[in-house]
């Protein structure tokens, strides 16, 4: 392995891999630290997956499986640090009213419905790829899908109003 | 519309932006630390394995009786080389692993785990952890921790001499006067850790027959390593081990032995002739290079002079002990990893290399 190839990897991917993980947790901060945790198994897993194999899905997957299974297990991700984080500031999306109202939307989601959700309509993966990406089967990513979308329309908001319109779903 | 509920989504992240420009020199940082966890909790497991063994033998090591002061010269301490038990004790603000001695204080503790191995993630930040039967990698990120256990991969261990590295040894004098040894890459890891705000290392301590690995982001390091202490030792001749069958010198990344008796009889004698010893309460070459906060090199790089003799538990030969001897061309002293620090001449370590080689 070469630490080149996979610095490489990560300068031209990682903004992207953050912003997927920012949706998984319905958080920047937290997205981005998920996308360092995924990526650290990447990287583990190099020579594998590099040249012949594909490192973004890869790390997506591990992204998706790592958030997916989150609450079933202490969540022990945060960086060590000997000094106490800085206290929540207003960033540049809370001063967006569309970027604060969809993450808030998605903050009240329970995790798994709030995974399938950005797996389906922004990942744009079918009920069978999400099965496959999450080691669960198509009924419980049918379930949690369903249960998203009752869960944001009695919340209302941008969101609901998007999914009014919904179109059946791929399988 | 799904496409109007992506397009709102899109946007949420559209300016979400990394706080990390570029992470990967982090991630590959972290990845090691990880990696070198597991091989640590491998070499942990191994190393039970092996002192268990050698518990069985007989254990005498050197001499209890206080050695003279300086200037005295005290005649050289007997060594019948063995292994002790790891005898862990917490008393109030330290923690004694045989004689090494770390600290237990700014929010540090210490737990024991005697049952299997015990899995990372499940010790407590902030643990002095003694696990019998090694740590399992986990699958979470770093945290602030220390793993003690028999001593690892710097001699007398029982690592085959082939599969060594030859770079020398790094000399940290303690406080108490005993020394920890590290390898280049441990001595450079504080330097890592300035970069990636994590310190993963590990050092040994020979004479208390105990390896200790460290991770901590770099705040932590004065409160920990300014702590670390070895039980006040007495100046003493090097101690060097009767019946070795080997003697292998390890200088200037170039290993040259001899199992010839006569040469080890004279490298051994020359060895216990040195009747200088440094006084422990004073600096050793003071202005090595620091590495971490705290810790100072007395000597970098110092050649290694190994004795090799029958292993009793098994059917092949071990390290009894190793002298490391100091090459710098102004301020030259020896250390045995069994205990005993000398002044030597300069060029000494090049003498007993010519000596082995002159005997082969």
């Amino acid at each position: 392995m070469t630490d080149d190839q996979f610095t490489g990897f990560v300068r031209n991917r990682y903004a992207a891999l953050v912003r997927y993980g920012a949706l998984l947790m319905a958080d920047p901060g937290h997205g981005e630290d998920l996308a360092q945790e995924a990526l650290i198994k990447t990287y583990r897993a190099w020579s594998r997956l590099f040249p012949d194999g594909d490192p973004e899905a890869y790390t997506r997957t591990v992204m998706a499986r790592a958030a997916w299974r989150a609450g079933r297990r202490r969540w022990r991700h945060e960086v060590p640090s000997a000094a106490l984080p800085e206290l929540s500031t207003p960033d540049s999306h809370a001063e967006r009213d569309t970027a604060a109202m969809v993450f808030a939307a998605l903050r009240m989601l329970p995790r798994q419905q709030r995974i399938v959700l950005v797996l389906r309509f922004w990942a744009d993966l079918s009920e069978r790829e999400m099965a496959e990406m999450l080691d669960c089967s198509a009924g419980t990513v049918k379930s949690r899908t369903s249960r998203a979308i009752a869960t944001l329309r009695s919340n209302g908001g941008l969101l609901a109003e998007a999914l009014d319109d919904l179109l059946p779903m791929k399988s | 519309m799904t496409t109007h509920t992506k397009a709102l989504l899109d946007e949420a992240v559209a300016d979400v932006m990394p706080r990390v420009a570029d992470p990967s020199a982090a991630i590959v940082r972290r990845a090691i630390v990880q990696r070198r966890r597991s091989t640590w909790a491998v070499a942990s497991i191994t190393a039970v394995a092996v002192f268990a063994a050698l518990a069985a033998v007989k254990v005498a090591l050197p001499t209890d009786k206080a050695p003279p002061a300086v200037g005295a010269s005290p005649s050289t301490p007997k060594v019948e080389v063995s292994r002790k038990p790891l005898d862990v004790k917490a008393d109030g603000n330290a923690l004694h692993l045989n004689t090494l001695v770390l600290p237990l204080t700014d929010g540090w503790k210490y737990q024991r785990y005697d049952g299997s191995a015990v899995d990372y993630c499940s010790i407590p930040p902030q643990t002095i952890a003694y696990a019998v039967h090694g740590v399992a990698p986990g699958d979470c990120n770093a945290q602030p921790g220390v793993e003690v256990g028999p001593d690892r991969g710097l001699p007398p261990n029982g690592v085959p001499v082939a599969v060594r590295n030859l770079r020398g040894i790094n000399e940290v004098v303690l406080p108490g006067g005993q020394p920890v040894w590290l390898s280049d890459n441990s001595a450079g890891d504080f330097a890592a850790a300035d970069k990636s705000g994590f310190l993963a290392m590990d050092f040994n301590a020979p004479w208390a027959q105990v390896g200790v690995y460290v991770e901590m982001p770099p705040a932590l390091e004065s409160g920990f390593f300014g702590g670390v202490r070895s039980e006040p030792v007495a100046p003493a001749r090097l101690s060097v081990p009767d019946g070795a069958n080997g003697v292998y010198v390890v200088i200037d990344r170039q290993l040259v032995s001899s199992t010839a008796p006569a040469t080890i009889t004279e490298v051994t004698n020359r060895l216990k002739a040195l009747d200088q010893p440094v006084d422990p309460s004073q600096p050793v070459c003071p202005g090595g290079r620091q590495v971490g906060p705290v810790w100072q090199l007395a000597a970098e790089h110092m050649a290694e002079v190994i004795f090799t003799g029958p292993d009793p538990t098994y059917p092949a030969d071990r390290i009894l002990a190793t002298i490391a001897v100091s090459t710098s061309p102004t301020c030259t002293f020896a250390t045995s990893s069994f205990s005993g620090r000398v002044w030597v001449p300069t060029g000494f370590a090049t003498q007993i290399r010519d000596l082995v080689t002159s005997g082969r």
